[in-house]
């Protein structure tokens, strides 16, 4: 017996479930894909739900449990203490809503410095590989290069160059005569150069390819129609190519502000949150409350706070972005 | 009805996943074993058995662990002993979540300053039962190392080792000074001239960390002790290194900088470098990471001497490994007694363990012939009776690490007014030793 459904289950479908006895052999092996079994999507879905449910669904609705306690993993008592660690982290003269406001400072100002950057130079970069020229495949590699590399290489990478005593940086501008040494990894401003310029050199071959992809869909005949109504490169840009690109810029915008709020790797490797836990970024903090000093119960309430401060801003990048649309 | 609504789909994978959830709770409960330990026969001698035991040796210090291992195991060969290194910060992660899964180790080393929070996590045995087993005297042990493995009341470790703070000296770098590379400096006037006199031939003498935490700490709780001040009260509930004594170690550290001695902004790894490559005259450090490094590096000229004393009295920060026996779900009296076995060996041939770096902490060892045969050691010894602990309060290790430390590196970075550098350290200081004491004190 084939699969396929045969014409006769097709005129019975308005019967809906109800067959006649006859059918019953047929219907295990020849059902129309038009009636599935009830279950049957969420059997497709159930490896992916298992999965989800076990590594995020979980995890996720322990966390909000864990965050109403003070929980120590360790220890037997872990009494409820119902909201007093979101309490704790709103009380402006408790030293974790210090510390933790401080990291949210840190991670904000990353945002807010490599966001722009991490946008408009890779943009820059897809015009430029988009070109047409000799030798372009070997510049869109070497240009994602830097990506393949995992955050431990290259924060061990730039703190080998960047450092401020025996950095081969500091070293090279000594001998171009800049005596007094720049303190890269240890002072602000440079600590924020440094984080920001690191991470630029590190992600921005993501963001492009991202930009090229889009930018190749980009349908010619409109730059056509544009240069016969006498728009320069310019005005093609503003007016075809932004447009064209929204949906990319919307997808690389929201998946830069996550990653660069997610920023944890670099300050932790290159200036571990020096000076003054200045660069100290809130997954940095929340690292260092749940898993080293087993708070975790403020770490979970630390989380959530910081999720739901990600959900907004994601959402306002949609909002935004969708009403230019329409 | 025919067919499942999305609705009804929806609400069974909820009431699963909050049950899953419940069940996810109540399971990771911890499981730690409320056993007492077997009394254990003097040493073991039955069937082969294989022990875990867990350790942060993962420099220098771990081949000589294991071939410690492998001696004791030629010994005793129906006792063999894996051993699992992994990065200190890793271990305490790791160790208690071993413990509380029923996974632990049969037996594992860590630093004193940890014993204290381990035994109030209830991951740690109280070891009073098989001192005399092993052979641990309190004569043969400084009072302040054998009063470290005791806390509330009963002792949850047996110490192996300790490692001053000492000072490391360039011998070449001071001899291009004229100074005498066989005395080097003891005390506050000795130390500031000869760090001029190194000035003169235009090298900085004392680079002194202010980015790497614990080459920072460490100095600052030397100097602490040595200007007559303690870190915290004696119920370690309050901070108390911001009292005149901290104010005038901070501010001598600052002075190295102000006065030229010391580069602005040094980690601890530029200091280190500077130091091999005849930059740097002075590194104060442990020998345990420091012994076996400097004596790896070609035509490096150095020795090592006690830490001078800068203050009022001579005083250093040490630490000490410490062995620990895991909790269990329940023990088995021969592994246990295996283990014993292993302690009271390992103990009485420390002298073994001193070529890691560490001195043994028990005195007959320090003081025979053997240690006078590894000369940077002998000179470490020479400090011993001077070495400092942190107290023993549970959680004491993190306050440091993430309150005073940092607090440290900031005013040397910064190079601002050190009172109020620890008056902000003692406030935060203070919070979270109130909040170790009502969290280790309801275990």
């Amino acid at each position: 017996m084939t699969t396929i459904a045969s014409p006769r289950d097709r005129t019975d479908r308005p019967g809906g479930p109800r067959r006649s006895a006859g059918d019953m052999p047929r219907r295990s092996t020849a059902r129309s894909p038009h009636q599935p079994r009830p279950w049957t999507p969420y059997l497709f879905l159930a490896p992916f739900l298992l999965i989800f449910g076990t590594f995020v669904l979980a995890p996720a609705v322990s966390g909000i449990w864990m965050s109403l306690h003070n929980w120590d993993f360790f220890l037997p008592d872990r009494p409820f203490v119902g909201l007093q660690n979101y309490v704790d982290l709103f009380t402006p003269d408790a030293l974790v809503a210090q510390q933790f406001w401080e990291s949210m400072r840190a991670t904000g100002l990353f945002v807010l410095l490599s966001v722009p950057l991490l946008m408009a130079i890779p943009l820059g970069l897809a015009l430029l590989l988009n070109q047409r020229f000799r030798g372009r495949t070997f510049f869109r590699a070497v240009f994602f290069a830097p990506y393949v590399l995992g955050v431990s290489v290259v924060g061990l990478l730039w703190q080998y160059l960047l450092n401020g005593n025996t950095g081969l940086v500091n070293g090279y501008l000594a001998q171009l005569g800049i005596a007094e040494a720049v303190p890269w990894l240890t002072a602000t401003p440079w600590v924020w150069v440094s984080l920001v310029g690191v991470t630029v050199w590190w992600t921005m071959g993501f963001n492009s390819v991202v930009y090229l992809a889009g930018l190749q869909n980009v349908d010619e005949a409109l730059y056509d129609a544009a240069k016969v109504d006498g728009a320069g490169r310019w005005a093609q840009f503003v007016h075809v190519t932004i447009p064209q690109l929204r949906p990319v810029l919307l997808f690389v915008l929201t998946m830069t502000v996550l990653a660069s709020a997610n920023m944890f790797g670099q300050s932790y490797l290159l200036t571990s949150g020096n000076p003054s836990n200045e660069t100290r970024t809130a997954i940095m903090f929340i690292a260092e409350v749940g898993l080293e000093q087993f708070r975790m119960g403020l770490a979970a309430a630390m989380s959530y706070l910081l999720a739901l401060l990600l959900i907004v801003v994601s959402a306002l990048n949609f909002l935004f972005l969708r009403q230019k649309e329409s | 009805m025919s067919t499942l609504t999305r609705r009804a789909v929806l609400r069974a994978i909820g009431t699963a996943g909050i049950a899953g959830v419940a069940a996810t709770i109540a399971g990771c409960a911890p499981t730690i074993g409320t056993g007492r330990l077997p009394r254990i026969a003097a040493a073991y001698d039955g069937p082969p058995i294989r022990l875990r035991f867990w350790n942060g040796l993962t420099g220098g210090d771990g081949p000589v662990m294991r071939t410690l291992i492998a001696e004791f195991t030629r010994e005793h060969p129906n006792i063999g002993i894996d051993m699992y290194a992994l990065p200190w910060t890793d271990f305490y992660q790791k160790f208690p979540a071993a413990v509380t899964s029923g996974l632990a180790p049969d037996f594992a080393l860590m630093h004193n300053f940890q014993v204290a929070t381990n035994a109030a996590r209830k991951v740690i045995m109280p070891v009073d039962e098989v001192l005399d087993t092993v052979g641990l005297v309190e004569d043969e042990y400084l009072p302040v190392v054998w009063g470290s493995g005791v806390y509330r009341g009963q002792r949850w470790s047996l110490p192996l080792d300790m490692w001053p703070d000492s000072l490391f000296y360039n011998r070449r770098v001071l001899e291009q000074a004229g100074l005498d590379p066989d005395a080097p400096p003891a005390d506050r006037t000795g130390y500031e001239q000869a760090l001029d006199a190194i000035a003169s031939t235009g090298i900085r003498g004392h680079w002194l960390p202010a980015v790497d935490p614990q080459g920072v700490g460490r100095g600052f709780d030397s100097l602490l002790w040595q200007f007559g001040g303690e870190h915290y009260d004696s119920a370690g509930r309050a901070a108390t290194f911001a009292g005149e004594a901290g104010v005038e170690a901070l501010a001598w550290q600052q002075s190295l900088v102000h006065n030229g001695w010391s580069p602005r902004s040094v980690s601890g790894s530029d200091a280190s470098i500077a130091f091999k490559n005849d930059q740097n005259a002075f590194l104060w450090g442990g020998p345990g990471a420091l012994i076996n490094d400097l004596g790896s590096v070609d035509g490096l000229d150095w020795d090592v001497a006690p830490l001078p004393r800068i203050g009022g009295r001579r005083a250093a920060f040490s630490g000490s490994h410490q062995f620990v026996v895991s909790r269990q779900p329940s023990f088995d009296a021969d592994r246990l007694a295996a283990v014993v076995t292993f302690l009271g060996w390992i103990l009485a041939n420390s002298i073994g363990w001193a070529t890691a770096g560490p001195v043994p902490a028990r005195l007959p060892i320090l003081e025979s012939p053997e240690l006078a045969d590894l000369p940077a050691q002998a000179n470490v010894a020479a400090g011993v009776e001077h070495i400092r602990f942190y107290p023993l309060v549970p959680g004491i290790a993190e306050v440091q690490t993430t309150i005073l430390y940092p607090a440290i590196g900031d005013a040397l970075l910064s190079l601002g007014d050190p009172r109020s550098a620890l008056d902000t350290a003692t406030t935060q200081a203070s919070f979270l030793l109130q909040e170790n004491a009502e969290k280790y004190g309801r275990a």
